[in-house]
């Protein structure tokens, strides 16, 4: 690079202070408000022998109404139930206000803006440590990778000896609102790694988070002579799994969706995020009743502010995108059937030759254990590992550090010659 | 010969019984809402064109 790129994106904060609370607010409203208003009705389904109860709560639900032995005991439940079911919903409602009105700011680490192409942007963590690209998914921001103090896989990668280069992909620009996501690999990815393989001066270490984890396997497959390993945390590929999962059972709802939408409207970042309701439509509920409890000036406290505001912050997906997402992963498994595009030809798990690492922990609800795994089969150098944790807990919780980035370091550093 | 107190569940019981049945009224919902497939658009309205009244459990619970 000849000069200095200029960083003229808005920064994070002002983009965070336009995020108020869960997203969409009035679905996570009305599922909450919805449960604990009918929860009176619940109490009389329940002692009529009506009502749709799961094998799961059957059982349980049987016993307690067994204790129920005369007309005002069933009375006193159904006060009671009322009483605090109204006492949840008030909860809830405190706990979004009070995570609206939280003062936390989430420090911007010090990075260097590297390299700008089009609307997305390559930043450098510096340092005299071995190069690395750190892609994020196009849904959320870049930093979950880069929390905060204590919670960055960045930092901690620095610490130890590397330089980080982490993409931030931003709201897509008039070029990216065109883009598939091959266009995005090719055009912006390839760019940004032949950047970070030029200050190396030799092929570098990727690693992809999520739908990052997907992108970086296409770019392994097509500019491998610059890629030395690859690590993908939770990255799907194979989307015919066994287990049920919410994008599987979204896709045919978001087919519709889509095809209503405006030609070459992008997908909002409010209906992104209805899909993602739909893998849990209580945990907001149970989520912030939770934080409504904690102390403020906890890093507890801290950490779910930082999280959650992750989380509802989000660009909407360029339509070619959305559909290339939605309809070829989600519904037709593009992927996993060697049947996804990016550039002029399919992306083949065996053009990948330089060690992989594929983590993926059991309990995550957003992309199955068995979606990332399915890539062992086709890499002829891969090993699994399971981080212990949820998607995004694996990342940044508690467990994050013993669970992934350790085990991720000393894979890293481990010679794959042999 | 039996007390009152024996027939009649004591407050504190009642309380617990009403913050366990919140908490499987709630998992209940959750685990219809994630394990059932949601209705495409025509699946739904083809479901729908059967008049309501004459449905074999109208007017029950669901």
């Amino acid at each position: 690079m000849t000069a200095e790129p200029q960083d003229t994106a808005r920064p994070w904060g002002e983009i965070e202070a336009q995020i108020r609370g869960p997203r969409p607010m009035s679905l996570h409203l009305a599922n909450s408000l919805m449960i604990w208003r009918e929860a009176g009705a619940g109490v009389r389904r329940l002692r009529a022998g009506t009502g749709m109860w799961h094998l799961g709560v059957r059982d349980s639900l049987e016993a307690l109404k067994g204790l129920m032995r005369t007309e005002e005991d069933w009375q006193r439940l159904y006060a009671a139930v009322e009483k605090k079911a109204s006492g949840r919903a008030d909860t809830m409602l405190r706990g979004i206000a009070k995570y609206i009105a939280h003062p936390y700011k989430r420090p911007e680490s010090a990075a260097a803006l590297a390299l700008k192409i089009g609307s997305c942007r390559l930043y450098d963590f510096g340092g005299s440590g071995k190069p690395i690209l750190m892609v994020p998914s196009l849904i959320n921001p870049h930093y979950v990778l880069d929390l905060k103090p204590g919670r960055s896989l960045a930092a901690f990668l620095k610490e130890r000896g590397y330089r980080p280069y982490l993409v931030h992909w931003y709201d897509p620009g008039e070029e990216e609102l065109r883009f598939g996501i091959g266009d995005f690999v090719m055009k912006r990815l390839k760019p940004f790694l032949e950047h970070v393989a030029g200050v190396a001066g030799e092929a570098v270490p990727v690693l992809g988070y999520c739908m990052g984890g997907t992108l970086t396997t296409a770019l392994a497959a097509r500019a491998g002579d610059m890629v030395s390993k690859l690590a993908l945390v939770a990255a799907p590929w194979d989307f015919d799994t066994k287990k049920p999962h919410a994008g599987k059972k979204y896709a045919p709802v978001m087919a519709e969706a889509l095809a209503k939408l405006p030609t070459g409207m992008p997908l909002p970042v409010d209906a992104v995020q209805t899909f993602f309701t739909s893998v849990d439509p209580t945990l907001n509920d149970r989520k912030f009743r939770k934080f409504e409890a904690m102390d403020p000036s906890s890093e507890a406290a801290e950490f779910f502010v930082a999280l959650e505001t992750w989380a509802n912050t989000g660009a909407p997906l360029p339509r070619k995108v959305a559909e290339e997402t939605m309809l070829g992963w989600y519904r037709d498994n593009t992927p996993g059937r060697g049947a996804w595009y990016v550039g002029d030809a399919p992306v083949r798990l065996e053009d990948i030759t330089c060690p992989v690492w594929i983590a993926a922990p059991e309990e995550d609800r957003l992309v199955p254990q068995e979606s990332a795994y399915a890539m062992l089969d086709g890499l002829p150098n891969a090993v699994a590992h399971d981080p212990g944790a949820g998607h995004v807990g694996m990342m940044v919780g508690s467990k994050a550090r013993t669970g992934l980035w350790e085990p991720l370091l000393k894979w890293l550093e481990d010679d794959h010659a042999a | 010969m039996a007390s009152y107190s024996d027939f009649v569940m004591r407050d504190e019981d009642i309380e617990q019984a009403a913050d366990l049945f919140l908490t499987l009224w709630q998992e209940n919902i959750r685990l219809w809402a994630t394990e059932k497939d949601l209705l495409p658009h025509a699946e739904l309205a083809a479901l729908l064109e059967v008049p309501l009244d004459t449905k074999p459990d109208a007017g029950e619970d669901a």
